[in-house]
């Protein structure tokens, strides 16, 4: 992610152009390319090395905005450690104890004679040569780790990442996003609707039939708590977005850091833009996978699998289920939805199209508040704390199915 | 908010409807003013936002203050907002202590440091008699009366916006940054103060103090404490040669620097020429060449190897007291501390050994201590009598802040500030322009 000071853009009668770059230009190319060489051997040069390297760098029509954005994303993608003997800190303490006394009882006039002596004793006591406990003194700073796993970018996935983590950027401080999805395939749909559940992101969506789907989110300026939070996920759901096939839309309204109140930021299907997603089409989250197998592991009578399509109702309007519990001897099925902390409102909402649904059963289970007992007192409503059990929301099951 | 609508076109300009709730929404920040309007207008409304209760204090009478407290606490209870600027030493903390007794409701203290929490908490407790609540440094317990860092509270504000009545931001030209200013809007409490050694910010962004806490209701400066409120000092100027390399090394650097300024019309006599060299040197390869010789030029005058021997001996003059020393960046910092041998603290080093530095560096195991600018501010060195500027900017803040490190009165102290300078180079009217303090006059 790239941090407010490395983003750049245009701003026009109320609206902001955030600055893309060609991921084809040949001077781009070859900058990053240099840029991700820095990066080359593992275990390698320490962080501050790095970047003084790259300090050193110039590149003839790159801005130098552009040249530490990209270092930015290289840096948030590689991993460092601390490659040391010995433990730098004792090292360096031991070290201030013994100069502190020499200090004291000698002093020095200029660089001090008893120095190496110092070195020497502590190395010692350390199991260490002088020059590694010279070495080690200050190893474990984050400027002195070693790369131990280079970013895995190519020139060219460097500089489409550069592209969208400037509108994920403008993003952190949107106050509301709409999104217009176009006529979607029902797998597309879902995959949108999941990724928009996925990020925890409030947001209310709409089919209609010459537009498609119209989603509105919040933005972090919008809702009433841990905004910061709320602003990255936010921004990690816009790379989910680029996913859809086109044509779409997004338009935020953005407060930028450079003032003058909101500003409008329009983003279309672009070739400068792509996901560094993968695309698995109908993906199921690894916490539904999780839950699926702890309902297998129970060995109860209900087995459960991550359901599949959308439920298209009346008005354009439609559900979208996570699991579907099968229970063979009795011939019984249920659609469950899983909802992460929505407003009584938007809970209420949802029932209320449920109880549209002739067949299959439609059941929620939903993390929430005790407050929102009142939402879900007397309907089909599974609500918990903190975790979704399989063997709570199992019994939960039987109760409401016998 | 109940009956909002019925204030009809007297509706304050920083409600908005929200339809998701069906209400008007404003941003805590604005909780006082519309209490205030709905009070003085009749209007029958419940108050659920409000979070906080009255103060129980159990501690017995209060401190008595020095007159400028009592004068700064009495400008400041008019309105219960406002800005004090205080020199470091002068006893800010107590004026807090003095403002939280006065009035009498859940308060929190909001600071720069995390050292700073644990020294207002060890106040609080002494002087109020109450266990204080910390968030900041992985303690998240909120109280009556409780500490938070700027960082912690510009991550977490809107938990706890609610439940307090009086802030006071210690140190509060901070929260005038861009993004600290967020932290004043997600807060309800009605009463406010803010507290400042050095107030004036290069950005002139202290103006929206106003807005955020209050207006300026008092100020004192060094010279008007000094000797009676403040410990006595003396501010000596040494200088450093560069070797004839690193005098060619630096003329040389200088020189490209400046022949490609001049080259672009740029005369670098102001924060705009700096922002253009910055933009025209991004644009080609001789423009970069031309930045590295800036830089190159900068480090040659702040770490001059002789600065190491001055050094040197000015802590030989000193040993038996406390010496701080400070530099501009990190690496001169990290230079230091290895060829003397002496605890190091920048913003590198972990809270953990952090205080272990500070504790051993008050309880005189470890005298002397480098840094870079992470002690320019806040962190109570009372033991403290003498630093050693190696290297610094042109801020003068950064000066001032730099000399209350040592201000602190104890008995029969007398401060000494040596600032080091490489003779012939820039680094001399860097420093007669960070000079430009009723301090140093």
């Amino acid at each position: 992610m790239l941090t407010a000071d490395l983003l750049l853009y245009r701003r026009h009668k109320g609206r902001v152009f955030p600055h893309r770059i060609d991921p084809a230009s040949p001077a781009l190319l070859a900058a990053a390319q240099s840029l991700i060489r820095l990066f080359a051997s593992v275990p390698g040069k320490t962080r501050g090395e790095i970047e003084e390297a790259a300090s050193g760098l110039a590149y003839p029509d790159v801005p130098l905005k552009v040249q530490r954005g990209l270092l930015k994303l290289l840096f948030d993608r590689a991993e460092f450690g601390t490659e040391a003997a010995g433990d730098p800190a004792a090292i360096r303490h031991g070290l201030f104890d013994a100069a502190a006394v020499r200090w004291r009882e000698e002093g020095a006039n200029g660089p001090p004679s008893w120095r190496v002596a110092v070195l020497n004793a502590v190395a010692a006591e350390q199991g260490l040569t002088p020059a590694q406990a010279e070495a080690a003194m200050f190893a474990d700073l984050p400027s002195q780790q070693r790369l131990l796993k280079a970013p895995d970018f190519t020139p060219g996935q460097l500089l489409l990442r550069f592209n969208s983590a400037q509108i994920q950027g403008l993003l952190l401080g949107a106050q509301r996003v709409v999104v217009e999805g176009g006529r979607q395939s029902p797998q597309r749909l879902r995959q949108i609707l999941r990724w928009l559940k996925f990020f925890g992101l409030l947001f209310r969506s709409a089919t209609d039939g010459a537009e498609g789907l119209r989603v509105g989110i919040d933005g972090p300026l919008a809702v009433l708590e841990a905004s910061t939070r709320y602003g990255l996920q936010l921004a990690e759901f816009f790379p989910a977005l680029l996913l859809w096939p086109p044509p779409w839309k997004m338009r935020a309204q953005v407060r930028l850091r450079s003032g003058g109140g909101l500003h409008e930021l329009l983003v279309e299907p672009d070739p400068y833009l792509r996901s560094h997603y993968p695309d698995r089409g109908q993906w199921v989250p690894q916490s539904a996978r999780g839950f699926v197998e702890q309902v297998r592991a129970l060995g109860s009578s209900w087995q459960a699998e991550p359901a599949e399509g959308v439920l298209m109702l009346a008005d354009n309007r439609y559900l979208v289920p996570d699991f579907l519990f099968r229970h063979p001897r009795r011939t019984q099925t249920v659609l469950v939805e899983h909802l992460l902390q929505p407003s009584p409102e938007i809970l209420a909402d949802r029932l209320a199209l449920a109880r549209a649904v002739e067949s299959p059963r439609y059941l929620f289970a939903c993390r929430g508040t005790p407050a929102m007992r009142e939402a879900a007192a007397g309907a089909a409503v599974f609500l918990y704390k903190r975790n979704l059990t399989a063997a709570a929301f199992v019994d939960w099951l039987e109760q409401v199915q016998e | 908010m109940e009956s909002a609508d019925r204030l009809g076109p007297s509706l304050p300009t920083y409600l908005s409807w929200d339809e998701r709730v069906r209400a008007h929404r404003c941003f805590a920040i604005h909780y006082r003013p519309l209490v205030r309007q709905l009070t003085r207008g009749g209007y029958s409304f419940q108050d659920s936002a409000r979070g906080y209760a009255e103060l129980e204090i159990a501690g017995g009478t209060p401190p008595e203050p020095f007159p400028h407290q009592a004068e700064a606490l009495a400008a400041w209870r008019r309105g219960k907002r406002g800005v004090v600027e205080l020199p470091t030493g002068s006893g800010k903390t107590l004026l807090g202590i003095l403002a939280i007794r006065e009035a009498r409701r859940d308060a929190l203290i909001v600071v720069p440091t995390l050292e700073l929490v644990a020294q207002w908490c060890l106040v609080l407790e002494r002087e109020l008699g109450i266990a204080p609540g910390a968030i900041g440094g992985g303690s998240f317990e909120i109280r009556p009366v409780t500490v938070c860092t700027y960082a912690s509270a510009y991550r977490h504000g809107e938990r706890f916006g609610d439940r307090f009545g009086l802030v006071v931001f210690d140190e509060c030209h901070h929260l005038a940054g861009e993004g600290y200013a967020r932290i004043a809007e997600c807060l309800i409490a009605p009463y406010r103060l803010g507290i400042s050694a050095t107030l004036e910010r290069e950005d002139g962004r202290h103006r929206l103090l106003e807005q955020l806490v209050g207006p300026l209701v008092y100020r004192k400066a060094i010279p008007e404490l000094s000797g009676e409120y403040l410990a006595g000092y003396r501010v000596h100027t040494l200088h450093a040669e560069l070797s004839p390399s690193e005098r060619e090394a630096y003329r040389s650097a200088r020189s490209r620097y400046l022949d490609f300024a001049r080259g672009q019309g740029i005369a670098m006599s102001s924060r705009g020429d700096w922002r253009r060299f910055l933009f025209a040197a991004s644009r080609g390869e001789e423009g970069r060449a031309a930045l590295d010789a800036y830089y190159e030029q900068r480090r040659l005058a702040f770490s001059a190897q002789a600065k190491f021997d001055v050094c040197a001996k000015l802590l030989n003059r000193h040993r038996g007291q406390r010496v701080l020393i400070f530099t501009n960046d990190n690496a001169t910092a990290y230079e230091v501390s290895r060829r003397l041998l002496l605890p190091i603290i920048t913003h590198q080093t972990l809270v953990s050994e952090r205080r272990k530095i500070l504790s051993r560096f008050h309880d005189g195991t470890w005298p002397f201590l480098v840094t870079s600018r992470v002690l320019n501010e806040g962190v109570d060195v009372p033991s403290a009598g003498v630093a050693v500027i190696l290297s610094g900017t042109a801020s003068v803040r950064e000066h001032v802040q730099r000399l209350g490190r040592i201000l602190r009165k104890q008995e029969g102290k007398q401060a000494v500030l040596y600032e080091v300078l490489t003779r012939h180079t820039a680094e001399e009217s860097t420093s007669q322009r960070r000079r430009q303090h009723d301090a140093y006059r």
